[in-house]
């Protein structure tokens, strides 16, 4: 193996649960809104069940090759050929959704708290933060997540809960006035979220006790949708139809809050959590892709190629979208298909042969 | 010098020689010397040819002092010749204890007859000497050793054996209370110059036989007595031998505090973050070889180093464990916050200033935009200002001779905050959060070195990027102590390992009935500390 | 990790965060505090006539009594965000919108629509969505110049107008973020307190000298971004009945033994509930008020309170009043045709299958719409006293 660093069950929970939710409560709100108006919080009991599906294929699948990851096995899968291409696909898949996801965040900050200064700066900022946690290995990703997930949650949950006051419940309610039809496709959309469990087939080889990954990744899945609920129906709660147009809902709450006329303006702390939460998801993203060219080329240590793969994700962050609307019209649309494909269809596929396979033996 | 006895030298060889052997089996820690070594330091047996060999390698020091004399009857007389630095020793005894009983007690006695002895030393060192600590030695480089240490050397006419005795006494600072590490309540004895002092002290802490000293020497010119003190079934073996080869290959001209041991065997010299702690207090060392650490003790200073050290220690302070919890708990949360806000204050201030007006509460801000009108500096340099000269003022207040102190708080403060805030060349907030930061940094002395640097890490990256910048420096500090090590134990740990049951001493302090094990991460063996007592509860009535 | 490798990484990272310098800083002496803004369109063109109070920080400790700390400027733009700039022509400080605390808007202004303020005020990250929204009878600019006591910044003291007017029930706050909930619901309509400068005579010097103060008036309606009518202070109170948000207040109840004098009621608590129903395709709407109240100052001859009937008629009486004044708000939105009390809000949530035929159609409805309204009124405690203090 490339690295001796071991993460435990504890922070592979952490880990994913800030992978999912650090995005979660950025765009996606006011997408799914569109849809499923005031149903969008139950688009997250499907998206569940889903989880929990996607979730038991992975770990099913890595678990049969517990010390490999994707990478490696596909090719003892289904050969080395088809392996080698599968193994480009995952990578300039990883890459390409970090470069979305450094997108997203630089137009947060950009168009909410530093208007004049270049996206460049926030893409550098954070990929050179990442480099340095790649660099020192995945164990300690996992460490850092481990101290900065207690407080994304009690700044989430602290928002929420000063929110409170504010929230006003009938916006919740005709519940299912237009069906189920579109709680649905509200669910769709939000696939994407749960397909990014697929780090945890790059990541299996490096647990400390395989074995309980399944149990771990479902235990993600349930608290990642029940933290989304909180927040989507808060945030629906406190906005109504406004949700459907504001571009960054749970950031508009976080401003709205106001508690005994003195702590107003909370934007700050949405900084800390959105910082913080979206640092552990690049850097787990950019660990997976240089860990899959590293592999793919057989190289033993990773490490030199850490500067140069995020170099290309700032440089993509940048180029390849002309602004947050395309961005939003692209993960709603285009995007979906394939990264469903990556994320969910080629493990099933490749599960599917791999049980095969050993059946023939 | 007088030639009382005359012996046969031949005969002595044979025994001398078996007594080499025997020696070396005996001797303690002593750093390994080659073996041609010992054999061109071989002592002779001619007292003579011994004392010219000294003589000339103390020659110029007019303190070490070669005191001849008779072991014996007058017509049976040995000669023999004690030599020792003067100031180093214990002078009444080597009177009394040496000289009296070899030149007088021995002719009292008269019950040893000299003559024709073949074992003298032994015998002398059996019967005639009431020194408590001696030992034979016979290659001058120990000599030379052990008069330098502060022994006391006996040499015998006819032998090309010594003997060693430990009758060291000097003058010291004795045993008084800690300036640095002050407490309320709790012991307050702080260690002292002498190693043998120190070790005793912790001694008496600890009764226990698997309390284990293992010295050695380090520092080609220094020579300075180190020690390593752990539990035997508590430490970690590993840490242990670690820290054995560490040591072992230090290779320096002098070791003359405990800080230059620290600085070779460290885990990563580059981090701001120190991986080994200190303490001046017994009880401290203690508590954590209690733990399961290893502790280091220096000749020379009392700062003793214990390892390993986790970032939680800045935070937690022995006398934490005399009080109640519940107050405890409060003040560690008071720390904590003082850490916090001694490290981001500024960088906060200065964030809120110039990025982030609107954080700031409304009626704050037009307070601070009153009070920023005219100042000649933007923020940043303004914080950057008053920061230099607090540091500057701090280090002062530590080296001004005590009648100029009070000086420095007056010219300090008054002088400089208020004719400043006054001229309008800083503004009353600016000093307002200088001056809190640096009192919050008080609090929390012992990590000041890390800490001040971190401030004005942070001081920069707000300058320039706002809370931006802020947070990924945290990040880069997290991810830094992530990935630091003290001695294989996780510089996080107990915070980001996951065992819970450690944590029950970082976040709040539990109850001394509660904490049942020794913290995990320290790896020992041996794991309860407490036995099956529970809760404290009044007897019930019968 | 290698040595030398941390090194340069270090010198790359200060370098990059020095070098580019920095965008966004300003240092808060630089910048122009608003504390509160008067939007109004100039009458011949659409241009927008923006009033700004800025605080002058330093005269906010140091001045003497009655003086202002406050700068008012004017400036004009095609739209706000133009004006907004434009105040840079006129000062060499930045505009700090974030601390904002007022938001007039004239009443020609109002009348032609305000939805594209709203729009900018939604869309800048800098206004804070609980400003205060207000709309002058005449013109914001008025507002902006007159004077408030106790204040030095007279924004902030017709923020707090607002919210202490609360407790007369006869005039509710509302911040950018209600205003906007209001229009986006399925009525589209909304209310705003309105301001007015009134003259009152300064009695201490003389008579001819008039100082311009501002009060708190009636009620400003809005229907889709723009000003339909007001509703004056009842009327206000029998629309805050209708959507629960009377929280104090005093009722006057014709005494019990006759009389010109009144019994005065305080308002503790109410609740309502709007109670919508479809019954062969007609639609009718019911509005329950349960209110909590104490009795707070009776005239002596009414004041014999000892008698559980005598509470029990005081308790009709105000059964009564609450009834009209609902009723008399309810015909005057059926004048203007805006349905401010969420009632077509009510019909969706309850029947959203219906609402989507009925909504395009709602401007006709709503005129017609049969609305009974049921109001249980009751008093817990008579203050202190059981009786009236007998004069003999």
């Amino acid at each position: 193996m490339l690295e001796d660093g071991k993460i435990s069950n504890k922070q592979i929970i952490f880990l994913i649960i800030t992978i999912i939710t650090s995005t979660t409560i950025l765009l996606f709100p006011s997408l799914v809104y569109k849809e499923a108006k005031q149903d969008s919080w139950m688009t997250l009991f499907f998206l569940m069940v889903f989880g929990i599906i996607v979730v038991y294929i992975i770990t099913t699948l890595g678990l049969m090759f517990k010390d490999k990851t994707i990478i490696q096995y596909s090719e003892i899968i289904v050969g080395k050929v088809l392996g080698k291409i599968l193994g480009i696909i995952y990578f300039v898949f990883f890459i390409h959704i970090n470069a979305f996801i450094i997108r997203e965040f630089s137009e947060l900050l950009l168009s909410s708290f530093y208007p004049e200064t270049p996206m460049l700066f926030f893409a550098i900022g954070i990929i050179i933060a990442s480099t340095y946690a790649v660099r020192s290995g995945i164990e300690v990703i996992g460490r850092v997540s481990e101290v900065l997930f207690p407080i994304f949650i009690i700044v989430i949950s602290g928002i929420v809960i000063l929110a409170f006051k504010d929230m006003n419940f009938n916006n919740l309610i005709p519940i299912l006035a237009n069906g189920w039809a579109p709680v649905l496709k509200g669910t769709y959309y939000e696939f994407l979220l749960i397909g990014e469990t697929i780090v945890l087939a790059m990541l299996i080889p490096y647990l400390n006790i395989p074995q309980k990954v399944r149990k771990s990744g479902i235990i993600s899945i349930v608290s990642t949708c029940l933290l989304g609920i909180l927040i989507l129906g808060g945030i629906i709660a406190v906005f109504g139809e406004q949700t459907g147009y504001l571009r960054y809902p749970f950031l508009a709450v976080a401003r709205y809050v106001s508690v005994a006329g003195i702590v107003e303006r909370m934007d700050p702390l949405i900084m800390i959590i959105w910082i913080g939460g979206v640092f552990v998801k690049i850097s787990v993203f950019h660990y997976c892709a240089v860990l899959a060219l590293a592999q793919w080329l057989n190289i033993k240590d990773y490490r030199p190629l850490v500067l140069p793969v995020g170099g290309i994700m700032v440089v993509l962050s940048v180029i390849l979208w002309e602004n947050i609307a395309i961005l939003s019209e692209q993960l709603t649309g285009i995007v979906i298909i394939p990264y469903l494909t990556i994320q969910v269809g080629i493990p099933v596929l490749l599960l599917i042969i791999a049980k095969l396979r050993k059946k023939e033996r | 010098m007088q030639r009382c006895y005359q012996k046969d030298e031949g005969k002595m060889v044979k025994r001398l020689l078996q007594k080499t052997r025997l020696l070396g089996k005996n001797s303690k820690n002593v750093l390994p010397v080659s073996l041609e070594q010992t054999e061109s330091k071989k002592l002779s047996k001619s007292l003579e040819k011994n004392l010219i060999k000294l003589k000339e390698t103390f020659s110029g020091n007019s303190d070490v002092i070669f005191r001849e004399f008779n072991i014996g009857v007058h017509n049976e007389c040995v000669p023999a010749v004690i030599i020792f630095i003067d100031g180093m020793v214990n002078i009444n005894i080597v009177n009394e204890n040496i000289i009296k009983a070899l030149m007088v007690d021995v002719r009292i006695a008269e019950s040893i007859p000299l003559n024709g002895k073949k074992d003298l030393i032994a015998e002398i060192e059996k019967y005639a000497l009431s020194a408590a600590d001696s030992k034979e030695v016979n290659n001058s480089e120990e000599i030379i050793e052990g008069i330098l240490s502060g022994d006391t050397i006996l040499l015998v006419d006819g032998y090309d054996v010594s003997l060693k005795i430990s009758a060291r006494g000097w003058e010291s600072r004795g045993v008084t209370e800690s300036n640095t590490e002050a407490v309320v309540r709790g012991p307050r004895e702080g260690y002292t110059e002498t190693l043998r002092t120190n070790t005793v002290l912790l001694r008496r802490k600890i009764k226990s036989k698997d309390l284990i000293f293992e010295g050695m020497k380090i520092g080609r010119f220094t020579k300075t007595d180190v020690c390593i003190a752990y539990i035997r079934g508590i430490a970690n073996e590993k840490i242990v031998d670690e820290l054995k080869k560490r040591l072992s290959k230090i290779d320096i001209d002098g070791i003359l505090e405990s800080g230059y041991i620290e600085a070779f065997i460290e885990d990563s010299p580059f981090s701001i973050f120190p991986t080994i702690g200190n303490t001046e207090k017994p009880d401290i060392t203690a508590a954590k070889l209690l733990e399961g650490r290893v502790a280091i003790f220096t000749d020379g200073t009392p700062i003793v180093l214990t390892l390993p050290y986790l970032f939680v220690e800045t935070i937690q302070n022995s006398e934490d464990y005399y009080s109640r919890p519940w107050h405890i708990t409060f003040i560690r949360w008071i720390r904590f916050s003082a850490l916090i806000s001694t490290v981001f204050l500024p960088a906060i201030y200065i964030a809120g200033q110039s990025y982030h007006h609107e954080m700031i509460p409304t009626s704050l801000l037009i307070t601070m935009a009153a009070a920023r009108e005219g100042i000649p500096f933007p923020v940043l340099v303004e914080i950057i200002i008053m920061a230099i000269i607090f540091e500057v003022l701090r280090e002062a207040g530590v080296r001004m001779p005590k009648p100029v102190g009070q000086a420095v708080s007056i010219v300090g403060a008054l002088v400089l905050g208020e004719a400043a805030v006054s001229a309008g060349i800083v503004s009353a907030p600016a000093v307002i959060v200088i001056a809190f930061t640096g009192i919050s940094g008080f609090l929390i002395y012992s990590q000041n070195d890390s800490i001040t640097i971190m401030r004005f890490f942070f001081i920069f990256l707000a300058g320039f990027a706002g809370l931006f910048g802020i947070l990924l420096g945290v990040i880069f500090v997290l991810i830094h102590m992530a990935g630091l090590r003290s001695f294989g134990v996780p510089y996080l740990a107990p915070i980001a390992t996951g065992t819970v049951g450690d944590l029950k001493d970082v976040v709040i302090r539990v109850p001394l009935w509660m904490m049942r094990n020794r913290p995990s991460m320290m790896g020992s063996k041996n794991i309860e500390r407490l036995g099956a007592q529970g809760m404290p509860k009044p007897p019930k009535d019968e | 990790m290698n040595k030398k490798n941390i090194f340069v990484f270090l010198i790359i990272f200060f370098a990059f965060l020095i070098i580019p310098g920095c965008w966004n800083r300003s240092e808060i002496e630089k910048k122009a505090i608003v504390a509160g803004m008067g939007i109004d369109r100039e009458k011949d063109n659409d241009k927008v006539d923006l009033t700004l109070q800025v605080v002058v920080p330093r005269k906010v400790k140091s001045t003497g009594e009655g003086e202002k700390a406050v700068w008012i400027v004017s400036s004009t733009g095609s739209s706000v965000f133009e004006a907004g700039r434009n105040f840079g022509l006129q000062s060499g400080r930045k505009a700090l919108w974030s601390h904002a605390q007022v938001l007039v808007i004239g009443e020609e202004a109002a009348k032609k629509g305000i939805n594209e303020f709203i729009d900018y005020f939604e869309r800048d990250h800098e206004v804070r969505r609980r400003i205060c929204i207000m709309v002058a009878k005449g013109d914001a600019k008025d507002i902006m110049n007159a004077n408030v006591e106790i204040e030095k910044i007279p924004a902030f003291s017709i923020r707090d107008l607002g919210q202490a007017g609360e407790v007369t029930s006869k005039i509710s706050p509302v911040c950018l973020q209600e205003f906007i909930g209001m229009i986006s619901s399925k009525t589209s309509c909304a209310y705003t307190p309105g301001i007015e400068v009134f003259e009152e005579e300064d009695e201490k010097e003389n008579k001819e000298k008039k100082d311009k103060r501002l009060r708190l008036t009636d009620t400003a309606v809005f229907k889709e971004y723009k000003l339909r009518g007001w509703f004056d202070q009842y009327e206000t109170r029998g629309m805050l009945w209708i959507i629960g948000k009377v929280q104090s207040g005093i009722i006057e109840v014709e005494c019990l033994k006759g009389g010109k004098t009144p019994t005065s009621l305080e308002i503790l608590r109410t609740k309502s509930k709007i109670i919508p129903e479809i019954k062969n395709g007609k639609i009718t709407i019911t509005v329950e008020v349960s209110e909590l109240g104490n009795v707070g100052a009776t005239p002596i001859p009414c004041a014999d309170l000892s008698d559980p009937q005598n509470i029990k008629e005081l308790e009709r009486r105000e059964n009564e009043v609450i009834k009209k004044e609902i009723k008399q708000t309810i015909k005057k939105a059926k004048e203007f045709n805006t349905d401010v009390f969420g009632f077509g809000e009510a019909v969706y949530r309850k029947y959203p299958k219906e609402w989507e035929e009925l909504e395009d159609k709602w401007d006709e409805i709503f005129p017609n719409l049969e609305i009974i309204v049921k109001v249980d009124a009751k008093i817990r405690r008579t203050g202190l006293l059981s009786e009236a203090v007998k004069s003999e």
